[in-house]
């Protein structure tokens, strides 16, 4: 019998609650299609780097359980309190509490049951998906196929379940054995209004901004450039400022607002402001711990795309300084013809181009340079202007003019700082018997390859290379293929033995390589698995915490409807339009939805702004980050938005029948 | 002057063969600073009439004027403003906004209706002088009991000067002590803050209050009592006796 009603009840909350049973299967589905394209030897095989994936995938997917434990026992919760009525009903009628709590449990499960058996169907079809975009990344040739492994994601995916089943069915059960007959007839009735007084918000209120201005400083000071290690006591201290702020303000700001409000006539008894006020600050009270919850985990979400975002421009530009170059190697020019000849094998050749590296007796800018800005090798090195005008042309980049009584600095963003530091003292250089005066100085679209161990390079006329010392000879070979990661080790093999020495003073023995070798294709694949594994753990863990927050948000408004379908006709009553009305919803849903993500959108822009001081030089501008900040809010706002028609609509829907 | 006009006023349900006449042509006037009170059993059609006085619900054919104003041939943006300037509401269940305090309660409809934002507060004290409840203006309704309840109900009412206050069954809720001050509240309302009243009831004892009553029966007016100059125990007992013949039971209805 209770089974039956089990069963029915069932069919009743999936119907009630579409959006949470969709959420949980959309959650379930992502869950799934990870944990099969993570076991999946198509992509493990793409790089040597894939296999973290793996590793990666189990540690998120936890993360994802935590989220989604908490939305799955916040609902349960709700959908308890919903029915409390008809549960103290039971109890009056003679069954027994363990039997009804038997019967809510089953009910639940069955609902979790329906969720992660759709979610299998739907996750391969959507692994397919997700699989051919990494595999397109790779440039790797697919077919539509499905997964083969499916035990490993099963099994994990079950265990998941159950993990977060059993936990939350537990709390469930102790939470029912609490309660008396009397608590669940009247549980409906029971009434938050508890005043805080105003002192007391405005006081935490003032601490929340305290805690988080501090939090995002000392963040701030932490992260304040490239090498520099921050402390990670700090950076730990400064997120605990910031999860307490992010609480204290959603505790305090509603009774805050509140209370400026109704001092303000003029604001207080405009249009619908009272109502909507009123509503809100009530809302809050009940429900602020959660809401707590939910701007943290906006805050999380912001950042991890923030993040993701930020780190692929990152490679491209990386890709460009490292390996702009099909192949580059630095060896002896007699060693080259091997080199190119085990190319050709298997490789088409556009172009093949050699220049040398040149230096003096006297390092005039490193050893005017800052300690901190002067690289290992500590040499000037000076390139023929020809040589670096077809360096610029192989990188599609117009070329420079100089005369002959010129020179040019091309430094690297990070040396940049230091070399415009010390401008004065290098106007004028003198070579041989000619004075060169300095051009310009360019930090854009900077090759680190063009001079091994060193952040800068001196272009100088042609003719003036003959008063310096030949060093380095370099290769260049531009193919028509695109190079592969395999070649990079192919062409390691080639190389000279290492060159080892034994330090006479300390017996060591140093060894140097003979040669430096960057193929393209060996840092594009390890770019590419990085960027897919961040971007896509990231971005999974952005998608699950953005549902979670807005299904909660909007099965909050749904039971607002229901709950206070009452005031809305009052407000008919008193003379509100139906349109009115609506008008009034929209604002009071807007305010409700924006409310956990002011905020986090605040944190977000400050610690982006943080962690640029960092990525700032591997970036196009110094205010790339605006961009991200802005891609990612609108990635987020775009999912969010979704929920908050859906809670729209289906309030409409509550008020009008 | 007639502040109501309702002329062959009919309210059908259903179709067909199977058509409820919950108003069955229906035709009464209510004058400027008059206190009706309509009474009639469960099913009586009272709440339809009352409601689509209200401009709430729609007429089958009759037409309804209030202040001139034909409601029949308004539309629902037309009705929401009708309500707002021109209509007043005090229910059995008081409809208090549990959120806002009962000083909020009663400037709500100041509020809506666009009232000078400075002039609201000095309204509301005003108004809550006259009723009794100017106490207990920054609480909120689930600290007050219900007779206090309604007064703020009667006060938001009342606080737009609107031409016509309808009250459905506003003692429903109430024992018998407060149900007594409402209903002198009410008096009070119509004789001397002038107020137009329309009550819905179907306790003889509220209708004692008003100066006329009204008797429906299915959908038709059954019978018409006047207090005049009799006393209000006279007028009750009077009051018992149509619906004596009415044949309701007292206690069911």
């Amino acid at each position: 019998m209770l089974r039956k009603l089990g069963y029915a009840n069932a069919k009743k909350s999936l119907k009630d609650y579409l959006i949470y049973v969709v959420t949980v299967t959309i959650a379930f589905t992502l869950m799934f299609s990870f944990n099969l394209i993570s076991n999946s030897k198509d992509i493990l095989d793409l790089s040597s780097m894939m296999e973290n994936f793996k590793y990666v995938m189990i540690f998120v997917s936890l993360i994802v359980c935590f989220v989604l434990g908490f939305l799955i026992n916040y609902m349960i919760k709700y959908i308890f309190k919903r029915r409390s009525k008809e549960f103290g009903l039971y109890l009056l009628l003679g069954i027994k509490k363990k039997d009804i709590t038997k019967m809510f449990i089953f009910e639940n499960l069955i609902l979790g049951f329906i969720s992660l058996i759709l979610s299998f169907f739907l996750g391969i079809i959507l692994s397919t998906f997700i699989s051919s975009i990494i595999l397109n990344v790779f440039n790797a040739p697919y077919l539509v196929k499905l997964p083969t492994n499916y035990l490993i994601p099963i099994l994990l995916s079950l265990g998941y379940f159950f993990i977060i089943y059993l936990v939350v069915l537990l709390l469930t059960k102790r939470r029912i054995k609490r309660l008396h007959i009397h608590d669940l007839l009247y549980y409906n009735a029971k009434n938050e209004h508890n005043k805080t007084s105003k002192v007391k918000s405005i006081i935490f209120f003032i601490l929340s901004l305290v805690l988080i201005i501090g939090g995002l400083i000392i963040f701030n000071q932490e992260f304040v450039g490239v090498g520099i290690e921050p402390n990670i006591t700090h950076v730990f201290l400064a997120v605990i400022f910031l999860i307490l702020g992010i609480y204290l303000f959603i505790f305090s700001f509603a009774d805050t607002l509140l209370s400026f409000f109704l001092k303000h006539k003029g604001i207080k008894y405009k249009k619908d402001n009272l109502f909507v006020i009123r509503q809100f600050s009530a809302k809050v009270k009940t429900m602020k711990l959660s809401l707590g919850t939910l701007s943290l985990l906006i805050t999380l979400t912001l950042v991890a795309i923030t993040f993701s975002t930020m780190f692929n421009a990152i490679f491209d530009i990386q890709l460009d300084t490292t390996a702009p170059y099909d192949i580059t190697i630095i060896d002896d020019e007699e060693n080259f013809a091997k080199y190119i000849d085990y190319v050709k094998q298997d490789y088409k050749i556009n172009e093949i181009f050699t220049y040398h590296e040149y230096f003096r007796d006297v390092n005039v800018i490193n050893d005017n340079l800052d300690e901190n800005y002067q690289g290992w090798r500590g040499e000037d090195t000076y390139i023929k202007l020809s040589d670096y005008n077809k360096l610029l042309e192989l990188k599609n980049r117009p070329p420079i003019t100089l005369s002959s009584f010129e020179y040019y600095i091309h430094t690297s963003s990070s040396v940049y700082d230091g070399v415009m530091a010390i401008k004065d003292k290098i106007k004028t250089i003198d070579i041989g018997a000619k004075t060169l005066t300095l051009k310009d100085i360019n930090n854009q679209y900077y090759t680190s390859s063009w001079s091994y161990g060193n952040g800068f390079i001196i272009v100088v006329p042609d003719e003036v290379v003959n008063n310096l010392t030949k060093g380095t000879d370099a290769l260049i070979i531009d193919t028509f293929e695109e190079t592969t990661e395999q070649l990079n080790d192919e062409l390691l093999q080639l190389r000279d033995p290492d060159m080892c020495q034994v330090d006479e003073n300390d017996n060591i023995t140093y060894c140097y390589a003979s040669a430096n070798i960057y193929v393209k294709g060996y840092y594009l694949a390890t770019n590419k698995s990085v960027m897919t594994i961040l971007d896509f753990t990231l971005f999974y863990l952005a998608f699950i915490f953005t549902i979670v927050t807005g299904t909660i948000i909007a099965v909050q408004s749904i039971n607002d409807a229901i709950n206070y379908k009452k005031y809305y006709s009052i407000l008919n009553k008193l003379g509100l339009s139906q349109r009115e009305i609506l008008r009034t919803v929209r604002k009071q849903l807007l305010i409700y939805f924006l409310f956990p993500v002011i905020l986090p959108f605040i944190i977000n822009f400050f610690i982006t702004l943080s962690l640029n001081n960092i990525f700032a030089p591997f970036l196009a501008s110094n205010t790339a980050y605006l961009s991200f900040i802005f891609l990612s809010s609108i990635l987020f706002l775009a999912i969010y938005l979704i929920y908050y028609l859906i809670a729209y609509f289906s309030f409409k829907r509550c008020l009008e029948s | 002057m007639e502040i109501l006009k309702v002329s062959n006023l009919k309210k059908y349900y259903g179709c067909n063969n199977n058509i409820t006449k919950a108003l069955n042509n229906i035709s009464f006037t209510v004058s400027d600073n008059e206190f009706l009170a309509i009474m009639g059993s469960s099913g009586s059609g009272k709440t339809t009439l009352l409601n689509t006085i209200a401009t709430i619900d729609t007429v089958t054919s009759g037409n309804i004027i209030i202040n001139g104003v034909d409601i029949t041939n308004l539309n629902e943006e037309e009705l929401s403003n009708f309500r707002k300037d021109k209509l007043g509401f005090v229910f059995q269940d008081f409809n208090l906004l549990d959120t806002l305090t009962i000083r909020e309660n009663i400037a709500l409809s100041l509020i809506i209706n666009k009232e000078d934002k400075n002039k609201i507060d000095k309204l509301v004290d005003d108004i809550s002088r006259k009723l009794g409840i100017e106490e207990i203006l920054e609480k909120y309704p689930y600290e007050v009991s219900g007779g206090q309840k309604q007064r703020c109900a009667s006060a938001r009412a009342l606080i737009n000067n609107p031409k016509l206050i309808l009250a459905d069954e506003p003692t429903g809720a109430l024992d018998s002590k407060n149900a007594r001050i409402l209903l002198e509240t009410f008096k009070e309302m119509n004789e001397k803050l002038k107020a137009t009243i329309l009550m819905v009831t179907h306790d003889a004892y509220s209708a004692s209050y008003a100066g006329r009553v009204l008797f429906i029966k299915d959908g038709k007016i059954f019978n018409e009592l006047v207090k005049g100059e009799k006393s209000r125990k006279d007028f009750y007992d009077e009051i018992i006796e149509v619906l004596t013949l009415l044949g309701g039971d007292l206690n069911k209805c």
